[in-house]
């Protein structure tokens, strides 16, 4: 009885409150305060405004509407009138319910920007992001390296100087490191020589099932009719 | 009593696997001989060795993570950091618009690109004392 009142709990809970496939904001708080504090130190460097702006659309109902921020504060929707020369992520993402049968998907994808040769969402691809990118797990560091590297497309098409690597002057906190080692290097350059060896080992187990039952077929026939093969 | 079929086929796979054993993943290799060395850095992290190439830092980033597939990558307003299973790569502009190649340890690479990739990649304490995750494929 307690199995069947909680799994009646847990129905009525999924009908009033669906899960939707993605979070939503998509970049966290301080995150955002991070990548307008750096879009801020590029626009000082360069005379560039930057920021992003997805427009969310959740339809299973849960919280939409446009997520921004900008080099004028996170939060905050490029002003463009207060800025000569801009370029901005823009993004519309829909979401739908996990119990729809429809996909989440980007309904648009650019940059929109005053400048003469402004990045373009195929340099981003080049980077490894396309739209696609919003809807993966990765969303928000999706967002965050689109928008991040604009100064850098911005500086390599000569419209500005560049925003300069600057190494920590001093040591980094001792409990700080990196974790989660990847995985073999091997493996994800050259993937495809494991996956022809394991093609190669499959046709290799039928060629030698079917010489076998070739064997032994013969053998079957040279005992005359009536023998079968084992 | 194998099949002429089988043994022409176990030969070709055994040349596939030990080609695919003889390929060379390493990005340090990858980098070394593709641009141009120009100095060997020393720190009590470790050991950081500097390239040069003619490319902008993204064409060059793309052309090294195209070739040697990265587990992660941070794109980011003054370069872009590639993550590999033992190595961080560091690409960032030279001033003369070409680029900065920078082929690090693991240890070493997290310090010395920590305020690119601190707490994408791993631990951070920085600013604000936030903690954004860290680990290839794990986002923030």
């Amino acid at each position: 009885m307690p199995r069947l009142v909680a799994t009646l709990l847990a129905v009525i809970a999924l009908l009033c409150f669906p899960a939707t496939s993605a979070a939503v904001p998509i970049v966290e708080q301080a995150d955002a305060d991070e990548l307008a504090q750096a879009l801020a130190e590029a626009t000082d460097e360069q005379d560039v405004c930057y920021g992003w702006e997805v427009q969310v659309q959740d339809e299973s109902g849960g919280p939409g509407g446009l997520e921004a921020g900008s080099s004028q504060g996170p939060g905050r929707p490029l002003d463009r009138a207060g800025c000569r020369r801009y370029a901005v992520l823009q993004a519309g993402v829909v979401y739908t319910s996990e119990t729809s049968e429809s996909e989440d998907s980007v309904s648009s994808f650019g940059i929109d920007s005053n400048l003469p040769r402004p990045p373009t969402t195929g340099q981003l691809a080049e980077l490894g992001y396309d739209e696609s990118s919003l809807l993966s797990e990765d969303d928000d560091q999706a967002v965050i390296d689109m928008t991040g590297v604009l100064p850098l497309l911005v500086a390599e098409a000569g419209l500005a100087p560049y925003v300069p690597f600057e190494a920590p002057t001093e040591p980094i906190p001792a409990a700080d490191r990196p974790t989660d080692s990847p995985s073999s290097d091997w493996w994800r350059a050259y993937w495809w020589v494991a996956a022809l060896g394991a093609l190669g080992a499959g046709l290799l187990v039928l060629v030698a099932g079917a010489g076998v039952m070739s064997v032994l077929r013969g053998r079957a026939a040279e005992r005359g009719p009536g023998s079968r093969v084992s | 009593m194998i099949p002429r079929s089988s043994s022409a086929l176990v030969v070709a796979l055994a040349i596939v696997l030990l080609a695919g054993c003889g390929l060379d993943a390493s990005v340090r290799n990858h980098v070394r001989d593709n641009y141009r060395f120009e100095r060997e850095e020393r720190t009590r992290e470790g050991r950081s060795l500097v390239y040069r190439s003619d490319q902008p830092p993204t064409r060059t980033a793309a052309e090294i993570a195209g070739a040697r597939p990265p587990a992660d990558r941070r794109n980011t307003a003054s370069g872009v950091f590639l993550r590999y299973s033992k190595d961080f790569v560091g690409v960032v502009p030279d001033g003369r618009g070409g680029s900065r190649i920078m082929v690090d340890d693991e240890r070493r690479g997290y310090s010395h690109f920590y305020p690119y990739v601190g707490g994408f990649w791993g631990t951070y304490s920085g600013p604000g004392e936030s903690f954004r995750g860290g680990g290839p494929g794990g986002g923030k």
